[in-house]
C-alpha cells in the first residue's frame, strides 16, 4: 500500500507519493489529493463514476488525473472518495470512483488546492517501487 | 544549473549570458532582498525564460520576485511577434490577477464610528473565501457578454460608469477576447464566480492615506492625507485557472511539435502566430476581461455598502476610481529596441504596467502625471501608489513591481501563528479583520511577506516608478 508526505515550500504544496507499482501511486496521488482537499469523509450516499484520463507518459497523465479530481470538486462540486483504477497505460487510465455532494455543512475545504502543476513533476520508478513528485498551485 | 549574479549597481543584477540563454537576464534588488531570491534560487528561473526563442533584450525580474511555476513571480519577457512564444507560464494562473483602488472625499475619523459595521456589511455583500459563489448567476449569454466587454458589461448592467472604465487599464476590456477559444470546464466555472473576492492573499481593504510623497500627482489621483480609499485585490477565478490549465495541456504538445527546447515544462509555449498561441491569447483576454468586469461588479457593491452605512449620496461619497492594474497578463504594445520602435508581446506576472508622463496610452487625466501603479501591501501591511516613469519604458517594458511576494510557507506561517491571536493583534495595530476561511489569516501574517517599503524603495531606486503616496489598511475583507 501507498504513503504520502507534504514537502514544505514557499508558495505551494509539494507532495511526494510512494507505490508498490503504478496502479498503486495513482490510487494513492489521489487518495493524497482528496485527503488534502477535504479530509477523510464518509458521506452517507455514494455514486460511482469513470473517470478517463491521458497524457503522453506516466507524468502527464499523473497530472492529468488529478486535475480530473480537483475539477469535479471546483466545477461541479462533487468529491472523490473511493478510488479504483482498472486501466492504466503509459497514455490512458480509467477508474471506477466512489463520488459524493460536497456538503457545505458537513464538510469543509481543508486545502485550497487551485491548480495541479507541471513544475518539478516526476515519476520514477526504484527498487522499493515507484514514486513521485508533484506540486500543487494554492 | 549555478548562476553567478554580477552586481551593476546598487539596485541591479545581471544573469550573464551563458549556456542556451538568448539574452542575459536582468534582477532589480537591493543587496538586502537578493540574499532572499539567491536563497529561492529564482536566478534560475530568470535565466530559464532567456532560453525562450524570440526573447528580446532581457528576462526581467522585478525586487519582489520569488519561484514560480516556470517564469518567476515578478518576472518580465518580451517576445518578438514574428519568432517568438507567448507562455501561459509567463501570465500565471491567476490571469488579470490585479489591484483596483479607489478614493473618497471622506476623513480617517468620517468613518471610524462606523468601521465596523462598513467591514461586516462588506463581508456580507462581497462573497468570499474558498470556493465562493456569487450574487449573480451568469446565463450563456450573459457569460459571453462579460468576456468580450469586461469592465464595460458591468457598466452597461448599471454596475458603474463610463468614469470608471477610463482610469482602468486598457479600459478595462482586452482586445482580442473570444469566448469560443474557452473549455466547457472555462465557461462552467465563471457563470457563478463574478462578483467574488476569492481566498489566499485576495482582499478588499478599506485604508487611509498615510503620507502623501509626491503632492501634485496625489491631487491628480484624488488622494489626501487622511482619505479614506478601497483597495480590491482578485482576478479572474476559477475561469482564469482553468483557462491556464487547459493551455499548458495543449502548449506541452505544441513546444515538443515545433521543437522548442524548454528547461522547464512550465515553461510550455507556442508561436505566437501559431494557431494555438492565437487561441491562448484570446482565451486569456476572456479571462482578463472577466477579472476587470469581477472588480467592477465588487466596487459597484462596495459604493452600495458605503451609501447606505454612511447615508451618502454618490455626491457626497464621491468613491472614484484612482486605478484598475493588472499584474499577471500577456499583451501586444509598442516599445523601442536599438532606436526602432516595434510591436512585442510583453508577459507579466506579478508586475505591473508603468508608464511615464505623456504617454499615450494613460488616461488622459492622468498624462501630465504618469500612469498610477498600485502596490497592495498585504494583510496588516501599508500599500503605496507610485506613478510611472520614462526609465521603466526604456528598460523593462514598461514594467515594474507587483506587491510583496512570500518569504515563508503556508505551514511555516501557520506554525509562526500558533497560539496568537492574529485578527486581536491586527486590530491592537487599528486593523480590523474579517476572514471567511479558518487558516486565511494565520497563512496571510505579514512575516510571511517580503518587506513592501523595501521592495519599493528599490523600484524607486532603479529609477521604474516613483513614490505618490502610502496607505495604511484600517478594515480588511479576507477569502
Amino acid at each position: 500500500m501507498g504513503s504520502w508526505e507534504l514537502l514544505d515550500h514557499t508558495a505551494d504544496v509539494r507532495l511526494f507519493v510512494r507505490g508498490d507499482d503504478i496502479t498503486d501511486l495513482f490510487i494513492t496521488a489521489a487518495r493524497a489529493l482528496s485527503e488534502l482537499l477535504i479530509g477523510v469523509v464518509r458521506p452517507d450516499t455514494i455514486e460511482y463514476r469513470t473517470i478517463r484520463a491521458e497524457g503522453e507518459g506516466f507524468e502527464e497523465l499523473l497530472v492529468d488525473w488529478l486535475r480530473e479530481i480537483l475539477f469535479l470538486l471546483q466545477g461541479e462540486g462533487i468529491i472523490v472518495v473511493e478510488h479504483d483504477i482498472i486501466e492504466i497505460d503509459g497514455t490512458h487510465l480509467a477508474a471506477r470512483c466512489g463520488c459524493a455532494a460536497f456538503d457545505q455543512e458537513t464538510m469543509s475545504v481543508k486545502t485550497d488546492i487551485k491548480a495541479i502543476t507541471y513544475h518539478d513533476l516526476s515519476v520514477i520508478e526504484d527498487d522499493r517501487g515507484v514514486s513521485a513528485r508533484i506540486v500543487c498551485d494554492v | 544549473m549555478d548562476i553567478e549574479l554580477v552586481q551593476k549597481d546598487a539596485y541591479r543584477w545581471e544573469v550573464p549570458k551563458t549556456g542556451r540563454m538568448v539574452v542575459p537576464g536582468l534582477i532589480f534588488s537591493d543587496d538586502v532582498m537578493i540574499e532572499d531570491i539567491l536563497r529561492d534560487r529564482g536566478p534560475v528561473q530568470v535565466a530559464n525564460v532567456a532560453t525562450l526563442p524570440g526573447i528580446l533584450t532581457h528576462s526581467l525580474a522585478m525586487p519582489d520576485m520569488h519561484w514560480g511555476y516556470g517564469f518567476p513571480i515578478g518576472g518580465v519577457a518580451a517576445f518578438d511577434t514574428k519568432n517568438g512564444v507567448i507562455s501561459p507560464g509567463g501570465v500565471g494562473y491567476d490571469i488579470n490577477c490585479g489591484v483596483r483602488l479607489v478614493r473618497t472625499e471622506l476623513e480617517h475619523t468620517r468613518i471610524k464610528k462606523k468601521l465596523e459595521e462598513l467591514v461586516m456589511e462588506l463581508f456580507r455583500a462581497i462573497p468570499s473565501g474558498v470556493g465562493s459563489k456569487g450574487r449573480l448567476h451568469l446565463t450563456e449569454k450573459k457569460e459571453r457578454g462579460v468576456l468580450e466587454k469586461g469592465a464595460r458589461w458591468a457598466v452597461e448592467n448599471g454596475m458603474g460608469g463610463e468614469e470608471d472604465l477610463v482610469r482602468t487599464e486598457d479600459s478595462g476590456v482586452m482586445e482580442g477576447a473570444d469566448p469560443k477559444a474557452l473549455s466547457e470546464r472555462a465557461l462552467s466555472r465563471g457563470k457563478d464566480q463574478l462578483g467574488t473576492l476569492g481566498s489566499g492573499n485576495h482582499f478588499l481593504e478599506i485604508g487611509v492615506v498615510d503620507e502623501v510623497y509626491d503632492d501634485r500627482a496625489a491631487r491628480v489621483f484624488g488622494l489626501f492625507t487622511d482619505g479614506v480609499v478601497v483597495q480590491i485585490h482578485s482576478g479572474s477565478r476559477g475561469l482564469g485557472y482553468q483557462v491556464c490549465d487547459d493551455s499548458l495541456k495543449i502548449m506541452g504538445r505544441v513546444t515538443n511539435r515545433e521543437g522548442i527546447d524548454i528547461p522547464d515544462r512550465q515553461l510550455a509555449c507556442a508561436p505566437i502566430g501559431s494557431e494555438e498561441g492565437r487561441e491562448y491569447f484570446s482565451a486569456m483576454a476572456c479571462a482578463a476581461n472577466y477579472a476587470w468586469a469581477n472588480r467592477q461588479v465588487m466596487l459597484h457593491w462596495t459604493r452600495e455598502v458605503f451609501m447606505r452605512v454612511l447615508a451618502l449620496s454618490p455626491v457626497d461619497l464621491k468613491m472614484n476610481m484612482v486605478y484598475d492594474v493588472c499584474h499577471n497578463i500577456a499583451k501586444f504594445e509598442r516599445h523601442t529596441i536599438d532606436g526602432k520602435e516595434r510591436e512585442v508581446c510583453v508577459h507579466r506576472k506579478g508586475a505591473t504596467r508603468s508608464l511615464p508622463p505623456g504617454h499615450p496610452l494613460v488616461p488622459e487625466p492622468y498624462r501630465d502625471v504618469g500612469q498610477p501603479i498600485l502596490i497592495p501591501g498585504d494583510m496588516g501591511t501599508a500599500s503605496y501608489v507610485l506613478a510611472g516613469t520614462e526609465n521603466a519604458l526604456a528598460e523593462t517594458f514598461a514594467s515594474t513591481c507587483h506587491g510583496a511576494g512570500r518569504v515563508l510557507s503556508r505551514k511555516a506561517a501557520k506554525q509562526a501563528a500558533k497560539g496568537r491571536a492574529i485578527a486581536r493583534e491586527l486590530e491592537d495595530q487599528g486593523i480590523l479583520v474579517m476572514a471567511a476561511g479558518k487558516n486565511a489569516l494565520a497563512e496571510e501574517i505579514p512575516e510571511a511577506y517580503k518587506d513592501v517599503d523595501r521592495v519599493v524603495a528599490a523600484v524607486e531606486g532603479a529609477g521604474l516608478s516613483r513614490k505618490v503616496a502610502r496607505l495604511k489598511p484600517i478594515g480588511v475583507i479576507k477569502g
